[in-house]
């Protein structure tokens, strides 16, 4: 039996808009499990992102809840969902947003140091560890604006990895990169999922989607549909690409 | 039609900006309005006052006894001369008032007249429309001199002579327009016509029985020059003296010009200094709102580019950033003048008391008009010129991708750590955009150059050393013998000084030692003071050397200047009869008598008056702890004649301590507003530049406290910087900015002592205002949201 990270339950999230509400997500039940590599696909619009800044804390939901592990985070002050942040989630981002003025290894480091948990020296061995997992290590001295879109990217998840979390968030990693670039950012992601990390990734990119262990389908703000995957592996690639698209045809994808 | 709309759209989406704009200009409109109207209402109205009470070229005192039927009628009979009057007076030799407060100013007791008739009311807003007649045993004082000494009505003061004192009520504080300002050292004061009458009598039968009295009596004589002579004030006086016998006897005398001027001294150097400051503060304007365009202009690359691909060129686009600030200009403009009204007219009520007399007169429009007339064309031609950068927007880039990328390289980079994270990412976020903040650095090394500068100047008043360097000597006990000119006396003078130092050394070692006597003297036909000493320390030299010989003169370096006398130059001086050619020896500095002034040995003035003794010596202690000890010991051995007065170091006029304090936060006050709007203002562009790095460390779990505190580190890491530079611009310059500044009070080289509150006080105004108003203006840190960062 698998162990929920995160468990929605009934949730809404609505804009005002010419005097009127849009609902952009309606009443969601949702459990998000240890270990899996989720991945949310739906068409442009159709409040991905905002279903997972909605799970992450991020962002406010109108109605409904959310748990962490137990844990309501729905009503969480401010300052306690910053150190959530900071100790038990990791976000990579679409636009990748690393801080232009800080290099590679400060990039990764300085969430670290917000941890007060680990010294100094524990932060810096690890996030030089992790700028070798990335394979950037070698770049770590450099600011982002030095480095290619992949590179900063690698950067971004060994960032995200930092404070070990519980769950990595990620709101279309690969949106921004080219083919080559998306598929070493997929290995990696790959990569730490066969390790242990917990991902919640919101993509409409069908390489991204054969990574996943368990494919949502978000339809007007509503999950429609739901597919189970064995673990990624180069070898079952083929028959994924055509079991997945067989489910996001009949998902009207 | 569509420049409206854009200007009007911009001001509408840029309120902080525009408000700060307004705010700027509003301060120095107001300041200008009010500098350039209190300098023309103050020497108007002591012009007026003094013109409605007087005619006369000159004013003199002088003793009785060298008044002689034959040298009035040799001055009456001069062909320059219109008029003399003359008219009695009483010469105390000390006073006091009954509330225990010392008196400061030399007097002299006159009967009442009908001129002196402007007596102010209860609360000093304007003179008493019905104004009753001086009864016996009542007394009217010059209102700078009551508020100098601390005086109110219905204390008494109580005049002192040889072997008398009189005591008189204060019932009411008059307008007196010869020497009524508390700059000007001798006063008359006014008692009815019958204890006058009643005084005079006694004073002279004193005179008849023991000759020392006949000191007390006075003749104040009032010159007024013919109507067709040209002559300036001090041309006349020069003739005058020169051709009769009058001056060289007069224990003081004083032009028109000269009484005008120093009444007016003190207005006119506070008006100085601000208009210094508003010089300093429109510098600031300009640098914000260059700092302004560039960040606009920056910010704003892709939307300019928009409007260029739309067809707008680079001068139409430059006349929406003329017009947005030069309307924001206008404003703040119009709002400046309209409070500077209620400001001119407190602030011509708070010189009333120092210069005794009313202040007439409201705001010069047309001039203060013209002056910001001519600032906004100046502002206008800046604007311009700042937004030409306009012109090197391009289009297609601004559409593809807006600016370009920047690079944020710095060898300033210091490795971010954990400890002090906030600290060290502030540091980064200022090391990675310098050039952004160089505007706010140069503000706060502006704020902290002039705010050092006044902190000097106010602080100069309470210390020994900068007084000291300044010409004003640093005695902690002081010696009175007020001795008639005669042999006898000289040998008692010397023998009591003698006797006083000695006693002085039982206690404590003498560390300088001042035995001097001022006294008006001709230097070429010029009635100066002449600070006559035994004492070489006594001069603050600025070059050449004291006087050593008793043909050597100093003179003090601003009337030196003004005449073009050189060191070694041959004078005549001139003396009660006596003349001597003397050497000017070198020049020093001093406030006494704004700088006009100068001085030689007691063996100098001898060969003048060869009965001439120093009538005061102050000493400098080593232990000053046994001031009141000495004091007691002194009073007990010397004669009855002596007074001795202790001085604590630094001690310093309530008045001017007071004022000082009064322009100093006048001035901080200002400085800290300038820093609230510059700092708002480039926090507020730092903030929607760094919204997306905001969103960043919020996602990474910042918290907006923390974000905000690295903000004002940020701001405190500029306000560093710019102190860093103002210290150093203040080390260079500030003493020469004073001494042109304050040049009128006769000082040529103001000397600042950089204690620690000297320092301290400025810097820790600007840091800690950069440090919170950075902390507050950032408070909309709270509404980043970090959704932002989606990308939808």
């Amino acid at each position: 039996m698998k162990k929920a990270i995160i468990s929605a339950k009934d949730l809404c999230k609505s804009f005002a808009h010419n005097g009127g509400q849009v609902h952009i997500i309606q009443n969601v039940d949702l459990e998000i499990y240890e270990g899996d590599f989720t991945i949310i696909m739906g068409s442009s619009g159709s409040g991905k992102s905002t279903l997972l800044y909605a799970l992450s804390g991020m962002d406010r939901a109108t109605s409904g809840r959310v748990e962490l592990k137990g844990e309501n985070i729905t009503d969480m002050s401010e300052k306690e969902l910053a150190k959530l942040r900071h100790t038990r989630f990791g976000f990579v981002f679409q636009q990748i947003n690393l801080v232009s003025n800080l290099s590679l290894f400060e990039n990764v480091a300085v969430p670290g140091y917000l941890n007060k948990d680990r010294s100094s020296a524990e932060v810096n061995e690890t996030a030089d560890r992790l700028l070798k997992k990335m394979g950037i290590s070698d770049i770590k001295t450099q600011l982002p604006s030095q480095c290619s879109g992949g590179e900063q990217q690698r950067c971004a998840i060994a960032r995200a990895l930092i404070n070990t979390p519980d769950i990595v968030f990620a709101d279309e990693p690969t949106g921004a990169l080219n083919r080559r670039n998306t598929t070493e950012v997929l290995d990696l992601f790959t990569l730490c999922n066969k390790e242990g990390q917990s991902i919640l990734m919101v993509t409409h990119d069908i390489r991204a989607a054969l990574r996943a262990t368990r494919l949502l389908y978000l339809e007007d703000g509503k999950i429609i549909g739901e597919l189970s995957l064995p673990p990624y592996s180069p070898e079952n690639e083929k028959s994924r690409e055509t079991q997945v698209n067989s489910w996001l045809t009949s998902m009207h994808w | 039609m569509d420049i409206i709309l854009l200007i009007k759209k911009n001001i509408r989406y840029k309120k902080g900006s525009f408000t700060s704009i307004i705010m700027l200009m509003l301060i120095i409109a107001l300041s200008i309005t009010t500098i350039v109207s209190i300098k023309e209402n103050v020497p108007r109205s002591i012009e007026n006052a003094y013109d409605r009470v007087y005619d006369s070229s000159i004013t003199l005192n002088i003793c009785s006894k060298y008044l002689t039927d034959e040298i009035l009628e040799e001055v009456a009979a001069h062909p320059l001369v219109k008029k003399v009057e003359v008219r009695d007076a009483l010469a105390p030799d000390k006073y006091s008032y009954s509330n225990e407060k010392k008196g400061t100013f030399g007097i002299l007791v006159m009967q009442i007249d009908a001129r002196i008739d402007r007596v102010w009311n209860e609360d000093y807003s304007d003179y008493a429309d019905n104004v009753r007649e001086l009864r016996n045993g009542e007394v009217y004082l010059p209102r700078a001199m009551a508020e100098k000494d601390g005086i109110s009505i219905g204390d008494s003061i109580i005049i002192g002579f040889k072997d008398d004192t009189y005591s008189y009520k204060v019932t009411g504080l008059v307008e007196e327009p010869s020497c009524g300002s508390s700059f000007i050292g001798s006063k008359a004061i006014f008692i009815s016509e019958e204890d006058f009458k009643s005084l005079s009598e006694k004073r002279k039968m004193a005179a008849a029985a023991d000759p020392e009295a006949e000191n007390d009596l006075y003749k104040v004589i009032y010159i007024t020059q013919a109507d067709d002579s040209s002559y300036s004030d001090s041309k006349f006086v020069s003739v005058l003296n020169s051709e009769v016998r009058l001056g060289s006897f007069a224990a003081g005398m004083i032009t028109r010009y000269e009484s005008l001027h120093y009444q007016g001294l003190m207005p006119d150097i506070i008006s100085n200094i601000f208009l210094s400051f508003v010089i300093i503060l429109t510098v600031i304007v300009f640098v914000v709102m260059s700092n302004s365009i560039s960040s606009s202009i920056e910010l704003n690359y892709v939307d300019l580019g928009i409007l260029k691909a739309q067809g707008y060129d680079s001068a139409r686009l430059k006349l929406v950033f003329l017009g947005q600030y030069m309307l924001a200009e206008a404003v703040g403009a119009v709002l400046g003048i309209v409070l500077a009204f209620p400001v001119c007219s407190f602030l011509s009520r708070a010189f009333e008391p120092i210069i005794g007399l009313k202040i007439y007169g409201g705001i010069n429009i047309l001039l203060s008009l013209a002056i910001i007339l001519g600032l906004l064309i100046l502002s206008a031609a800046f604007i311009l010129l700042v937004s030409g950068k306009v012109g090197s927007i391009s289009p297609i880039r601004a559409l593809q991708s807006g600016r370009s990328e920047v690079y944020f390289d710095s060898r300033l980079n210091v490795p971010v750590r954990s400890s002090f994270l906030s600290a060290g990412l502030a540091l980064r976020q200022f090391t990675s955009g310098k050039r952004r903040y160089a505007a706010s650095i140069a503000i706060a090394s502006i704020l902290v150059f002039f705010l050092l500068t006044m902190t000097g100047m106010t602080d100069a008043v309470s210390s020994e050393n900068a007084q000291r360097a300044m010409g004003a000597t640093s005695e902690n006990i002081a010696i009175t013998i007020p001795l008639d000119y005669s042999p006898e006396n000289t040998v008692i003078i010397n023998e009591q000084l003698a006797l006083a130092e000695s006693v002085i050394k039982e206690y404590t070692e003498i560390q300088e030692r001042y035995r001097t006597s001022t006294r008006y003297m001709l230097l070429n036909g010029e009635q100066l003071s002449c600070i006559i000493s035994e004492d070489e320390e006594t001069y603050t030299i600025t070059e050449g050397r004291a006087p050593r010989y008793k043909n050597e003169i100093v003179i003090g370096q601003i009337y030196a200047e003004d005449m073009g006398y050189k060191i070694g130059d041959e004078v005549k001086v001139s003396y009660q009869g006596g003349t001597g050619s003397f050497i000017v020896s070198g020049f020093c500095t001093g406030l006494q008598d704004t700088g006009r002034f100068f001085g030689m040995t007691g063996d100098g003035a001898r060969t003048l008056k060869s009965d001439f003794a120093v009538h005061w010596a102050g000493y400098k202690l080593k232990d000053i702890e046994k001031q009141d000890e000495i004091k007691d010991r002194l009073t007990e051995v010397l004669i009855d004649k002596c007074t001795v007065k202790i001085y604590k170091p630094g001690e310093a006029d309530e008045v001017f301590v007071q004022l000082s304090g009064a322009i100093k936060a006048v001035i901080y006050v200002i400085s800290v507003i300038f820093a609230l709007v510059v700092v708002s203002m480039v926090c507020t562009k730092t903030f929607i530049r760094e919204k997306t790095d905001i969103g960043i460390y919020k996602s990474l779990g910042f918290t907006s406290a923390n974000l905000r505190l690295q903000f004002a580190v940020r701001f405190l890491i500029v306000a560093v910087f710019g102190i860093i530079i103002g210290s150093t611009l203040s080390l260079a310059f500030s003493e020469k900015l004073l001494s042109l500044l304050l040049r009128s009070m006769g000082i040529v080289n103001f000397v600042i002592e950089y204690r620690f509150i000297t320092v301290f006080l400025p810097v820790a105004a600007i840091a800690v205002s950069y440090f919170v108003f950075a902390y507050l203006t950032t408070a909309k840190i709270k509404t980043v949201e970090v959704r932002e960062l989606i990308t939808e």
